[in-house]
């Protein structure tokens, strides 16, 4: 049966903002008008004809644009024809579809619409290799004829427990990535120097703020205090949102998840695609045995979209491991062999000694040609230095656990980025490249850098510092990679 | 293809590269001899820059790259020996390969100004300064490759 359609009218106004470069047309006319003459309102109106045509022309391009694309799908495959002079046609099969998501916000909720985005493993890196915004109905349909092409077999389904969820969100929401959104914001501020009121306003608000909690504690501690607890709000919260009413079902080929409480996600994710299994941890989470289970595979979790690529939200390691044991029963328990040497420990903290520096220096030169900034600048100092800390600690513990093991097929690695500690176990056919660096003491020292890329729809870099060279080659040897080491250049 | 073939980077590229900078180099010092004249210590400075990059670049670094930089094609793997001070031994596997991009500049079988992107899943790998020759036996051997998968 096929069924075929046009998009939500919704679409119509997305389509509108590729045009709004005409509105600069009366824009500059105003700007002309109200320079050159003193009735310059009159002058407007009377031109406003050619707004309202401009607006015309805005609408009917759009209106163009929307008429020019429709859809049609079957049992199989969907086709979606786009174009006003030249017709284009694209169809995809389901079988080569890795990830299907279908996303509702609040708004689309009360228009009925839904955005369907269709990712395979070809087109574009990073971004659906097809977006079209259809009316509910139509989505579901589409969505049930995806799933009916799909292994009809016995499901398992997880949904995580909803006091743990609030519980893990309250207690491991990462607030150091919320501190660095301030520092940001901090930072912009004091590049507008000039736009003193904008910064006052900023500062007066901060500062009002810390004067009620200065009664108890040094107002600058208060501002950290300050920093890091609307960090940690703002993280809860969007972590909350994200992930309440989870849901995720395994069948034979796919796996079903659905999530969200403003936006209602569902995703089809295709089991075969999945190139890797990742195992997130913050340094708190990781002390106290707590993670979250993503997985990579094209269309899912795209940076674009907002979207992170969970297959359980933040729970307990056990609950994890048996997660993974229902939905990826052939992936094995990770396994580290090669660890990084305890010569290359002082490595680790080269980043962190960055961090701190940097900062310093920057605000010691701006204290010193900007004297009268000195009280923005002190505690300023103090919040930038708290990451470069933070990422210590993180490192500090990074040096005992990074490294690389291979079982079955598979390869574990095990490294923290910046402050997030992830173990990746991805079938060794998923290793897109690998590169053996080795900096001038690394070649002293025997030792070397592995940078594992594997297969994805972005460039996803894994980096395992510190190996012996040798045993990093020997290793790889054992995964079927070459890397010609013994061969000399010309 | 079943030999490991092994391509250098075409050497004419490096002189031309060599060649250019140190015309660069002396434009430069034209230029400040005829500009900077009144700010003779900072003449100097800038003359001195100019030649110490040319000489860096140009007797050093980019014939130091160029002797490294080794591509070992099989039909299993593209690898790469590189660097200058971090040495880097890069391996690709042929099965990820998505497509190849090519760029050649004007007079590119003279100079050897060819280069090859090599796109996988998950990363991109440039061959650059090939050979013409050797340029389009490898974009042959990849698309040979990937046409065979079916």
């Amino acid at each position: 049966m096929e069924q075929s359609g046009r998009q939500h009218g919704v679409r119509l106004f997305s389509y509108t903002t590729k045009y709004f470069w005409l509105l600069l047309i009366p824009l500059a006319r105003s700007f002309y008008s109200l320079s050159f003459r003193f009735d310059a309102l009159r002058v407007w109106l009377r031109g406003a004809w050619l707004d309202l045509f401009v607006l015309g022309a805005i609408v009917f391009f759009a209106w163009i644009r929307w008429l020019s694309v429709g859809f049609s799908f079957d049992s199989e495959k969907i086709t979606l024809q786009k174009g006003v002079f030249v017709a284009m046609e694209d169809t995809v099969f389901y079988s080569q579809i890795t990830t299907l998501s279908i996303k509702q916000g609040a708004l689309y909720r009360l228009l009925g619409a839904s955005t369907v985005y269709i990712a395979t493993n070809a087109g574009v890196f990073d971004r659906a290799d097809v977006t079209i915004v259809m009316k509910k109905s139509d989505a579901d349909s589409f969505y049930k004829a995806v799933k009916g092409s799909r292994e009809k077999s016995l499901n398992y389904t997880t949904l995580p427990n909803k006091l743990r969820l609030i519980l893990f969100s309250a207690l491991f929401s990462s607030a150091l990535s919320g501190v660095l959104i301030i520092i940001a914001l901090l930072l912009e501020t004091g590049e507008v120097f000039d736009r003193e009121i904008e910064a006052r306003l900023f500062l007066d608000t901060l500062s009002e703020a810390v004067n009620r909690v200065a009664v108890y504690v040094p107002p600058m501690i208060s501002v950290i205090i300050i920093v890091i607890a609307g960090a940690w709000a703002l993280s809860f919260i969007s972590n909350l949102v994200m992930f309440w009413g989870f849901s995720l079902t395994k069948c034979r080929d796919s796996l079903y998840v659905k999530s969200g409480i403003w936006t209602k996600n569902r995703h089809i994710l295709l089991r075969s695609k999945i190139n890797y299994i990742d195992i997130k941890q913050s340094f708190l989470s990781k002390v106290f045995n707590v993670s979250s289970l993503h997985a990579n595979c094209s269309g899912y979790g795209s940076r674009g979209r907002d979207e992170m690529s969970v297959v359980l939200p933040i729970t307990t390691r056990k609950e994890v491991n048996g997660a993974i044991k229902e939905v990826f029963p052939e992936y094995p328990r990770p396994k580290i062999e090669l660890k990084s040497l305890p010569r290359c420990y002082p490595g680790f903290y080269l980043m962190p000694l960055l961090w701190a520096v940097l900062p310093a220096v920057g605000f010691s030169l701006a204290y010193y040609f900007l004297p009268e900034w000195y009280v923005v600048a002190y505690p300023a100092i103090a919040i930038t230095v708290i990451p470069s800390v933070w990422l210590a600690l993180c490192k500090t513990l990074s040096m005992f656990i990074t490294g690389i093991g291979l079982s079955d097929g598979y390869i574990t690695m095990r490294y923290s980025r910046i402050f997030t500690f992830h173990t990746i176990v991805a079938p060794v056919e998923r290793i897109a490249k690998v590169i053996i660096r080795q900096s001038p003491f690394q070649r002293i020292g025997g030792t070397c850098s592995a940078i594992i890329y594997t297969c994805s729809d972005r460039k996803e870099r894994h980096y395992i510092y510190g190996l012996r060279l040798d045993r990093a080659l020997a290793f790889f040897d054992r995964c079927g990679i070459d890397l010609y080491y013994t061969e000399k250049g010309r | 293809m079943t030999a490991t073939r092994k391509y250098t980077l075409k050497m004419t590229a490096m002189y031309l590269m060599s060649g250019a900078l140190f015309v660069l180099a002396a434009a430069g010092t034209f230029a400040a001899r005829r500009y900077l004249v009144s700010f003779e210590i900072l003449m100097y400075i800038a003359i001195g820059i100019f030649w110490g990059l040319a000489v860096l670049f140009g007797l050093f670094l980019l014939p130091m790259f160029f002797r490294r930089t080794v591509i070992y094609l099989s039909s299993k793997e593209i690898t790469v020996h590189t660097g200058l001070f971090f040495l880097r031994r890069i391996h690709m596997r042929m099965s990820a390969v998505q497509y190849v991009t090519l760029v050649t500049l004007p007079f590119s079988e003279l100079s050897g100004f060819n280069f090859i992107a090599v796109r996988a899943l998950g990363g991109s790998l440039v061959l650059p300064f090939l050979n013409k020759v050797d340029c389009d036996e490898i974009i042959s051997a990849l698309h040979g490759e990937i046409a065979g998968r079916g």
